[in-house]
């Protein structure tokens, strides 16, 4: 049941974008976004889309699969979409009692709901196409020079690192505690809100119980093979930048400032 | 109680890049009062296969009949199913939440709807069945008892809510020799002296063949060989193919056999071996073991 989240999958690959260094697809993915909060005409919103598909394409990712990533945000998509239809001063598209849909509104509330979609989907493309260790030694480059503001950069991505290599696991031991419990008649699903809350302890505890064990075991693990944190660690992958990684770099963020800037 | 699997097929997150097909078309039954098990290399799908026996999950295609009833049919109660086939998995001690054995031992039979008073002479009978103090243990912390303790816990868990078929997911991984043979004593007790149907996956050959009156053999999700132990663990090749090791003992006759000595092959136990290498030395003939 909690096998079907892509967000913050990695689909393995070959393709130019797998291929590509961390550090420029998180630097792409910046410029993406802030390019997003800047354009606001319907041309600049299919410009940014068209290149989102065709990253998707040169990543040979499955389309629908990467589509099927923004299932999750559908209540918000609505709700952003429904607040923006009622809340704009325009022409009257239609109204329910006191709430007056504009023009104006539905205009708004599409667009705004494209650039949700269109986030989630360019960062997804990020994650989909980088295995989180390359992510996690990306983004620890990247901030290393905050290292001089007293920012803990390796400290953060080792705890990045961690964190996503656990989700899996946790999700795995969550489906397979309930199925444990339910295996002794436990119902998860039927009740009052108090009752489903209080059918959760049986879960809660044996995943605390075991995360905490596995925590320890992991530090321990990391202890006997000498981790003392970040200082003077070397790696086993250098990131060397390439002139491909350059000149995709490049032009991405030049062709998106054009679109930011004229459109 | 019989458990009557039909053209079972399992696919799992099927319509993305990954589905995997984790049951492919099995058919088989468990009668009521056999010892089966269930063996297979890691991944052949046998967790998936026990997990369709009580309803925990559906199968995609194909249907389980529990006492020749259709679990998936309508009307079906999935919560007598559970209590009916009692499933243990793998390290059951990680399921332990209460603050008590007791209450621990409690929640399935409470979760069934049993009064409180029958739920205590279930908790004591229970854990008298796996081999653990009543008195002594009930007020414990589950947590503060060894691993071995804590198994039998969740066991005695399941055992609480009286079902017929007990499935046990590699009960005896993980303990030491020791813990390994006293549970392993006590699931034969619970087979042979209590009379639970009883289905064991596992992966040691030798458990198997100390325990098990038959063998399903699964590999790459289907089932390739079904029957009595002695006639599939006879059966070098089908083993091999699935992965597994021969038991010790029968690789022993095997070995003899092959170096011209004309003991039998169809051994399981080392005191099987004994009789028949004793018998093929005095120059004996009779097939009696």
């Amino acid at each position: 049941m909690f096998r079907n989240i892509t967000l913050g999958q990695y689909m393995p690959g070959t393709s130019f974008v797998h291929r590509l260094d961390p550090r420029v697809k998180i630097l792409i993915t910046l410029v993406i976004i802030t390019i997003l909060f800047m354009v606001d005409t319907v041309q600049g919103y299919g410009l940014v889309f068209l290149f989102i598909l065709g990253a998707i394409l040169v990543a040979q990712l499955p389309v629908r699969f990467v589509l099927y990533g923004v299932r999750p945000l559908l209540f918000i998509l609505v709700l952003t979409f429904g607040f923006h239809l009622f809340m704009n001063e325009g022409r009257t598209l239609f109204s329910i009692g006191p709430l007056v849909a504009t023009y104006e509104g539905a205009f708004r509330g599409f667009t705004m709901a494209f650039r949700l979609v269109l986030l989630v989907l360019g960062t997804s493309i990020l994650t989909l196409t980088t295995s989180p260790i390359e992510l996690t030694d990306g983004l620890e480059n990247l901030m290393s020079p905050m290292r001089r503001v007293g920012i803990p950069a390796h400290e953060l991505a080792m705890m990045m690192t961690i964190a996503l290599r656990f989700i899996p696991t946790l999700l795995e031991e969550t489906e397979k505690i309930m199925k444990a419990q339910m295996a002794r008649g436990a119902d998860f699903e039927t009740g009052n809100a108090l009752q489903r809350a209080k059918s959760l302890i049986p879960l809660l505890v044996p995943l605390f119980v075991n995360a905490f064990r596995r925590a320890d075991e992991l530090a321990m693990a990391m202890e006997a093979r000498c981790y003392r944190g970040g200082e003077g660690r070397t790696r086993m992958k250098q990131m060397k930048l390439t002139a491909r990684d350059v000149l995709a770099g490049m032009a991405v963020t030049a062709g998106m400032v054009v679109i930011g800037v004229y459109l | 109680m019989s458990i009557r699997v039909e053209n079972l097929s399992h696919t799992y997150n099927p319509g993305t890049p990954f589905e995997r097909c984790a049951i492919d078309d099995v058919t088989f039954e468990i009668n009521d009062g056999e010892f089966v098990a269930i063996v297979g290399e890691t991944g052949s799908g046998k967790s998936t296969l026990i997990q369709h026996f009580n309803g925990l999950l559906k199968p995609t295609k194909g249907r389980i009949f529990v006492d020749e009833v259709d679990i998936w049919g309508k009307g079906v109660g999935l919560k007598s199913i559970r209590q009916k086939v009692g499933l243990v998995f793998q390290y059951p001690e990680h399921q332990l939440f209460e603050e008590t054995v007791f209450k621990d031992i409690a929640f399935g039979p409470r979760n069934i709807g049993i009064p409180d008073d029958e739920v205590e002479s279930r908790v004591q009978e229970a854990m008298k069945m796996v081999g653990l103090d009543y008195k002594e243990l009930r007020d414990r912390s589950p947590f503060e008892l060894s691993g071995g303790e804590k198994r039998r816990v969740a066991m005695a868990g399941v055992i609480a809510m009286k079902p017929s078929v007990i499935v046990l997911d590699e009960p005896a991984s993980g303990l030491d020799p020791r813990g390994r043979d006293t549970i392993l004593a006590e699931i034969r007790e619970l087979h042979e002296k209590f009379g639970f149907t009883v289905v064991l996956v596992s992966h040691s050959m030798e458990d198997v063949a100390k325990l098990a009156r038959r063998v399903v053999v699964l590999h790459k999700a289907r089932l390739i060989a079904d029957g009595p132990t002695k006639d599939v663990f006879s059966n070098e090749d089908i083993l091999r193919r699935a992965g597994l090791e021969v038991p010790q003992v029968t690789r022993l006759m095997h070995e003899l056999k092959r170096r011209n000595m004309d003991v039998r092959t169809d051994i399981l136990t080392v005191e099987e071996a004994k009789h028949e290498i004793i018998r093929v030395l005095k120059g004996g003939d009779s097939g009696v073991s």
